[in-house]
């Protein structure tokens, strides 16, 4: 069961790191200020973002409907923390993308 | 995420902000020390290890020990006999009995044994009330001052677990309320706008934190909640409503493993052939085990285990001590499976963290974290916006002192239970010192520094030094060294030794990094360099 | 003499509702639940659900009285829950 909440973390954490990267808010974000626009990522289109979110929580799903509930929330507190990870990191380097280019 | 007219969604902005500015400074101090109290077996089997490791909480030979430790008490404590794992491997034996305290309420009283399971010498023998028992034990002190500042904030009962209740319904509060007010919640899971303004920036910080700890801060709020109000008003009301306010009655009904009144003498049966079979049958180690009527014909062992494999609800096994044989698997509550027992079960895996040992403690710990992060950089942004007000920026120097002071004041709290370890004095109450000690001195920081970044990041730097500071405490004052502790097996030590000395370059990088990023062009006033920046 | 302005009290008779009044009727449905709750297989479901869900109970008590924008009408609510559970155990201990 351990290797089941690994394999759910795992694709969950791309997932979101796929998200966090091309998210459109973000971007749109972090080309604030900047001179070189073109220098960022296209944003996901909003029918991929929605299939990757509920993919997302698919493997979570899958882990309850299995009752696998010690592995739903190593997987839950995980993936929380992920996201929070991505999301600072994210913001940290879109800062530091603006203020290079604003140089 | 839900649309709501404007005038629901500002009241429920204004619930959310007040509850939070009212009470999350104390909310911050549960969420801190619970964070701690993650690891609360690890800190004590760090700050008192035995000179060798102990693989198992009861290993052969405690059979003997039990025997042979109950014919050294009066014979009336031999109602009930607590065995547990205490701080570094050590085994306390309570034999004891169920009577009425002076104040009227029901307790326990007796004689603790703590004995090394090892070599079966006797350590330390306690004697008195509950209360009286746990002011004599020194070894578990350290994480006892954590776990009783996070359980009841070192109020008095009752009013500590209704305090700490209050809190963890202000969190759920909070929670609920930010949910319906954010309506982009979705959207903006990964914008942070950490380039702009300083007030938008420690906006996105908050809501973001917020967002993705959401699931955790429901969970523990309401967990949390329910552990406080359960003892405190719920079954006391409960207990009114169904046995006539004779809380013993209801207890009784929810756990109890007696079985028919039998007075006859009559030998236990063999301790660890009834481990043997626990560990057998569930493939877990037992990890506390009550002996109800020793010597009688009517005696019944009851033992848990540490949660087994993939499981989330623990149960109780329980033996007829004079035979040794199963009576039965107890789901926590009652005597047969339930909706009820299954919930209960549920809280405490769910609160605690520690159904899948390291794994688990360390996801709780990390959330534990961002919850403290969403509550402090809330007041922080609540005060921040209202920085053109006077109280409101005196509120603001009061969020950065305890911000910043409580984590200072509870890493010096284990320098008084090393450097007072030998003395009479309670180790909770010589922490207690220290605590008050400290906090006071960073309440007169807090008052002479004026520049709030100043005041962070002086509070951080001393935080980092006296991290720095605890291993050498700990070795200076006879404890093991990393060599003993290693070739012994005992990994807490170096490990917590470790986790300090990094925390504290942390802190002291965190405390420098401001200094170096002063604005020098970009922002503006004075009034931009006394904002604290969130951690 | 004047009387005090209704507009006056409101903001107290809100804290009044919003505090004490709330968590008097959480507790009071609580304390029902264990009068009407079904006992289950174990005989301890009608005791120990009430206790499980009172933090949920709070909550909603909570935030009821805090956006219900009618004074009154988020008083007879609570008063009619008020109501209804004290009868419950009422009845429950008189029988």
């Amino acid at each position: 069961m351990t290797v089941a909440a690994l394999l759910a973390i795992a694709v969950s954490g791309a997932l979101l790191v796929a998200l966090g990267a091309r998210d459109p808010k973000r971007l749109r974000s972090s080309r604030h200020g900047a001179n070189d626009a073109r220098a960022a990522s296209p944003p996901l289109p909003s029918a991929v973002r929605q299939a990757f979110g509920w993919l997302s929580l698919a493997p979570g799903i899958v882990l309850a409907l299995l009752g696998e509930w010690w592995a739903f929330l190593i997987w839950l507190g995980a993936i929380t923390a992920i996201g929070w990870t991505i999301a600072i990191t994210a913001g940290y380097s879109s800062v530091s993308v603006s203020h290079r280019s604003r140089s | 995420m839900i649309k709501l007219p404007q005038s629901d969604t500002k009241a429920l902005l204004a619930i959310h902000g007040w509850s939070g500015v009212l009470l999350g400074l104390l909310l911050y101090v549960v969420i801190c020390t619970g964070v701690a109290a993650v690891f609360a077996e690890e800190i004590n089997d760090w700050a008192s290890p035995l000179p060798h490791a102990n693989a198992h909480a009861f290993p052969a030979g405690i059979d003997a020990a039990t025997r042979r430790l109950a014919t050294q008490v009066d014979p009336q404590f031999h109602e009930e006999i607590a065995m547990f794992r205490s701080a570094g491997g050590r085994l306390n034996l309570r034999y004891h009995l169920h009577d009425t305290m002076p104040n009227g309420k029901p307790g326990e009283r007796g004689v603790e044994f703590e004995v090394d399971p090892a070599t079966w010498q006797p350590l330390a023998t306690r004697k008195g009330w509950d209360d009286e028992i746990a002011d004599q034990t020194k070894p578990s002190g350290v994480a006892a001052f954590l776990i009783n500042l996070h359980v009841r904030l070192h109020i008095p009962e009752p009013w500590g677990l209704f305090v700490t209740g209050v809190l963890g319904l202000a969190m759920m509060i909070a929670a609920v309320t930010g949910i319906l007010v954010h309506r982009h919640l979705l959207a903006d899971l990964f914008t942070l706008r950490l380039g702009r303004d300083a007030l938008l920036k420690r906006r996105d910080l908050h809501v973001v934190a917020g967002s993705w700890n959401l699931p955790f801060a429901l969970i523990l709020a309401f967990t949390g909640s329910f552990f406080s109000f359960a003892s405190s008003v719920g079954l006391p009301a409960i207990a009114m409503v169904t046995f006539g306010g004779d809380q013993a009655a209801l207890i009784d009904t929810l756990y109890s493993t007696a079985r028919p009144e039998n007075k006859a003498p009559a030998p236990l049966a063999n301790i660890e052939a009834m481990l043997a079979d626990v560990r057998h049958r569930n493939h877990a180690e037992p990890n506390y085990i009550s002996v109800s009527h020793y010597g009688r014909a009517d005696a019944t062992v009851s033992i848990n285990t540490v949660l087994p494999g993939d499981e989330l609800v623990y149960s109780t096994f329980v033996y007829d001590g004079t035979t040794g044989a199963l009576i039965r698997e107890q789901p926590p509550l009652g005597k047969v499976p339930s909706m009820g027992a299954s919930l209960v079960g549920i809280m405490y895996p769910l609160h605690f963290g520690n159904f899948a040992g390291l794994a688990s403690k360390t996801v709780w710990v990390a959330l534990g974290t961002a919850a403290a992060y969403v509550s402090l950089t809330g007041m922080l942004l609540w005060t921040r916006r209202r920085e053109e007000q006077l109280a409101w920026r005196r509120m603001s120097r009061v969020v950065h002192y305890v911000g910043y002071g409580l984590p200072l004041a509870l890493v010096c709290a284990p320098y008084a239970f090393f450097a007072l370890r030998s003395s009479d004095v309670p180790a909770i109450t010589v922490q207690d010192i220290a605590f008050l000690v400290v906090s006071a001195a960073a309440a007169v920081i807090a008052f002479a520094i004026q520049d709030l970044d100043r005041l962070r990041r002086v509070l951080l730097g001393c935080t980092g030094v006296m991290l720095l500071g605890l291993p050498v405490m700990r070795i200076a004052t006879g404890g093991l060294g990393w060599a003993d502790a290693w070739s012994a097996g005992i990994g807490a030590v170096p490990v917590v030794d470790i986790a300090l000395l990094a925390f504290g370059f942390i802190c002291l990088w965190t405390a420098r990094a401001r200094q170096a990023r002063v604005p020098a062009a970009a922002e503006g006033p004075a009034a931009i360099s006394t904002e604290a920046h969130s951690a | 003499m004047n009387a005090a302005p209704p507009h006056r009290l409101r903001p107290w008779l809100r804290g009044v509702l919003v505090g004490p009044v709330s968590l008097i009727v959480a507790s009071l449905v609580m304390a029902g639940g264990a009068v009407w709750l079904p006992e289950g297989d174990a005989k301890v479901n009608n005791l120990v659900l009430p206790v499980v869900l009172f933090p949920l109970l709070w909550t909603a008590t909570f935030l009821y009285t805090c956006l219900d924008k009618k004074l009154a009408r988020a008083y007879a609510v609570m008063g009619a829950l008020s109501a209804v559970n004290a009868a419950l155990i009422a009845w429950h201990l008189m029988t």
